[in-house]
């Protein structure tokens, strides 16, 4: 009896695929913590709390430093508001909205030939006629082909796009722009394809049937019955390009990446400040996005 | 015998629906005891009250003995690890193992602690007694396959075996058939009523399956619009009280099943 | 079966008001195509021999003062990758471990039932707190944690795997949280009946159930993990991220491409193996969330 129970345990199911994946992530973080000497960098522990310490009281905003009184710190915030502390703020949300848009836009058109399903030759497994082998090649081939664009444009570290950008075309808008669009058209491109994918298949199927052509079962079929969950995706990725933007700004563009790297080393509570209304506006970001996801589940 | 229920005038209601309306009946332990009606009959609410996780709005219910109402919190939750339940879609956790899903049956019975750890490194005598119940359903071979590979029936089975490792003194299945074919129906409440008499526990079966209740159970418990219609022998349902029970004529009955 | 009938009825308005959105925003920022021309004749070349260099990666060094023993460019930059996924895998370790408490805290799946009144605002009070945190960790992006973890402590190893941990925990941890109580509760409540108390039920029923779901989106976490850590290197912790930043100053084009090149292979391919993770984990919502 016992021997069956140890048979079964040899002969029971593994894979080998996870077991390898658990080894080499392990791994990489025993190497990561144990390589990383000195783990707390150079300076001794003394120093360091007295760093802290200094940078800890010159968060605290500069008039109220001096006097000691937080009714001070009222006008302090609205000059700071008026002086760039705004016009950031809502060169941020555009920026963010801008680029969203701009990747969604270009991915729409892609998503008949990036789907696992329409972009076959015989679409659903629905034969489709005699094409020539050119055509079918490329229709065997397209899709693969987007959904490697995508895996690419993801990859993309947008911070480091928007930099190479920003020495090409020099101190403006786009740079920021088109690094977040390109790092969101492949995110958006996998989020919106499974979505697709993972639709209702029979009216697709059924406007196929009609004889409608691949493009028009999407937008007249699979584009409105998903509607919904596209949209969801599409605020969720607004919210993340909202917390982008911010800090693309530290290049040197006016976001409130560029106020708070300015006043880095001179003035840290200006930019604590700024990081404050940063992250206020993103949590406003994140509640609206989350409301509206609600709503349209 | 001392009973395993007693219900005197028991009402439950959920908003303005009622559903069940004051039912008084007592199971005997031991009993093999089959409750049939159409959907909306109260079936389900009725096993909910047995296994204690609804709770009469009038009347009192007894468990075991036990006055449902006075319980305290962890008094209720021993009462419960006493008694089984099938719920009617089984309730597994389908991506662990056929093992894992049976060792979670005494887990009412040991610490959270205890559980984790059941999880992870089974006991060697647990592992024994498991394999042995599997054996018993009819699905050894399957001792640590995950659940999500498994078929229906064996499903069923996991859950059977997960019920009998909890050792209860009573088993309630809701409508244990309802997902499979009709001949694997038919083994599964055969399986179900030898295990009771085998080992003595009481059985409790909401069936909408009128013949497999007939050929199984010694006693039936008709239900319609939350009220007992009909208790008694099989032999003792009348063509006439079926009627009243689905209001449907006994031919037609027969060809629905 | 309304949405799946080819009508378009509001769709078609919030679609017009995305588009009209555009054009509001490329005004007020001032979009416009010219915008997308370098605007000078330096900057024309540079843009030249920048995208040129996109074809042709530096095999050697562009420095002329790199020293003989120097080991070659593509080994400094695996090294550069090393020490990227370094920092990637200090962060996520850290950032795992207290995305699963918060995310328990954040979670409702194992509130017991019934509760007393002030066990139940305990509670209600932890999770609103715990979700409030996580927000707030998320909404300041690790380059400016990393600002403020520098510019307090200096720099080192763990200020950056830190810096990175922190927004990281906020995010896994809310979607932590949403994936168990997404969980179907059957079992939950079929162990319920059997005496298993509501703890009890999370550890050995919720939490194996959404544990799939929890790798494949932590991969997808490590991923992302990955391209903060390179763009680390811009405050100076060293990750391939610094070196691209370093021979861009220095216009040494061909270098630039050479780690971008690296970088990008290797965010691939952890983007395939997480693939793979998801086919043999049998699922579908790693990812998609956040």
């Amino acid at each position: 009896m016992s021997e069956r129970v140890d048979e079964l345990r040899r002969s029971r199911e593994k894979n080998w695929f996870l077991r390898v994946s658990a080894l080499l992530v392990l791994l990489g973080i025993l190497w990561a913590w144990l390589t990383s000497q000195p783990l707390l960098g150079r300076l001794s522990a003394e120093r360091r709390w007295l760093n802290f310490q200094n940078f800890a009281g010159e968060l605290i905003p500069s008039p109220v430093r001096k006097s000691g009184q937080w009714s001070e710190a009222g006008p302090w915030v609205g000059e700071l508001l008026h002086e760039g502390g705004l016009a950031a703020l809502w060169t941020t949300l555009g920026v963010a909205t801008a680029a969203i848009i701009l990747s969604a836009v270009c991915v729409i058109p892609l998503l008949t030939l990036a789907s696992r399903e329409l972009s076959r030759p015989n679409p659903f497994g629905l034969w489709s006629g005699r094409m020539k082998w050119i055509e079918s090649v490329f229709r065997s081939g397209i899709g693969a082909g987007i959904r490697f664009a995508f895996v690419l444009a993801r990859a993309v570290p947008e911070y480091i796009v928007a930099f190479l950008l920003i020495s090409l075309l020099g101190l403006q808008v786009w740079p920021l722009v088109l690094a977040l669009a390109i790092h969101n058209f492949g995110i958006l491109g996998r989020l919106w394809g499974e979505v697709a994918e993972n639709s209702e298949t029979a009216p697709p199927i059924h406007g196929l049937g009609c004889g409608q052509s691949r493009s028009v079962v999407f937008i007249s079929r699979l584009f409105p019955a998903d509607f919904n969950r596209l949209l969801i995706y599409f605020f969720y990725r607004w919210e993340t390009c909202v917390k982008d933007a911010t800090v693309l700004g530290m290049l040197g563009l006016l976001t409130l990446g560029k106020l708070i790297a300015l006043s880095k080393g001179f003035f840290w509570d200006k930019m604590f400040f700024y990081i404050l209304l940063g992250s206020s506006v993103i949590l406003l970001g994140d509640l609206f996005s989350t409301f509206l996801r609600r709503k349209l589940r | 015998m001392s009973s395993a229920f007693e219900l005197n005038g028991v009402t439950c209601r959920f908003g303005d629906l009622v559903a069940i309306d004051e039912v008084s009946l007592s199971i005997e332990e031991g009993e093999q005891v089959a409750f049939i009606g159409p959907s909306g009959s109260g079936k389900t609410t009725l096993i909910r009250l047995l296994n204690t996780t609804a709770v009469p709005n009038d009347g009192s219910l007894s468990v075991l003995g036990n006055a449902i109402a006075d319980q305290s919190v962890e008094s209720l939750r021993v009462l419960r690890s006493r008694v089984g339940t099938m719920p009617q879609h089984l309730g597994l956790v389908e991506n662990l193992t056929a093992i894992q899903n049976v060792i979670l049956g005494r887990g009412g019975q040991r610490s959270t602690l205890r559980s984790i750890r059941d999880l992870l490194v089974p006991s060697r005598g647990d592992t024994e007694k498991i394999h042995q119940l599997l054996e018993r359903v009819g699905i050894e071979e399957k001792l640590f396959t995950t659940v999500s590979k498994l078929s229906g029936g064996q499903k069923q089975r996991v859950a059977i075996a997960r019920a009998l490792f909890q050792e209860p003194e009573i088993l309630l299945a809701d409508e244990p058939v309802s997902a499979v074919d009709p001949a694997r129906a038919r083994d599964t409440v055969r399986l179900l009523a030898e295990l009771s008499r085998e080992l003595g526990f009481t059985l409790c079966v909401s069936l909408h399956h009128l013949e497999l209740a007939k050929e199984f159970f010694p006693r039936l418990i008709g239900l319609r619009h939350g009220r007992v219609v009909f208790d008694g022998a099989p032999d003792l349902l009348k063509d006439q009280q079926l009627e009243s029970l689905y209001e449907l004529t006994a031919d037609e009955m027969m060809t629905d099943a | 079966m309304n949405s799946t009938s080819g009508k378009w009825g509001r769709r078609r308005w919030i679609v017009l008001g995305i588009v009209i959105l555009f054009f509001l925003c490329a005004k007020s920022l001032g979009l416009t195509p010219a915008g997308l021309i370098p605007p000078d004749e330096t900057r024309w070349e540079r843009a030249g021999a920048f995208f040129k260099a996109a074809l042709s990666p530096a095999m050697d060094y562009q420095d002329e003062n790199v020293p003989e023993d120097a080991p070659p460019i593509w080994l400094k930059g695996l090294y550069g990758l090393l020490l990227t996924l370094k920092f990637a895998f200090g962060g996520m370790s850290l950032a795992i471990p207290l995305a699963l408490i918060m995310g328990f805290f954040g979670s409702s799946s194992w509130w017991p039932e019934p509760r007393g009144r002030i066990l139940d605002l305990f509670l209600r009070g932890a999770f609103f707190g715990f979700r409030f945190l996580m927000s707030l960790l998320r909404s300041i992006h690790e380059l400016i944690w990393a600002l403020l973890i520098l510019s307090a402590f200096g720099l080192s190893p763990l200020a950056g795997m830190v810096a990175l941990a922190l927004p990281f925990s906020g995010t896994l941890g809310k979607v932590f949280s949403e994936l168990i109580d997404e969980e179907s509760r059957d079992a939950s409540t079929a162990l319920k009946a059997i005496g298993h108390r509501p703890l009890q039920t999370f550890f050995v029923a919720m939490l194996p159930a959404a544990l799939p779901n929890l790798i494949t989106y932590s991969f997808y976490r490590f991923e992302c993990a990955l391209r903060s850590s390179a763009v680390l290197g811009f405050v100076g912790i060293e990750t391939i991220g610094l070196y691209i930043e370093l021979s861009h100053e220095e216009f040494y084009y061909n270098e630039v491409w050479t780690y971008f090149y690296l970088l990008l292979a290797l965010i691939v391919l952890v983007d395939f193996w997480g693939a793979g993770l998801r086919v043999r984990l049998n699922s579908f919502k790693g990812g998609c969330e956040a």
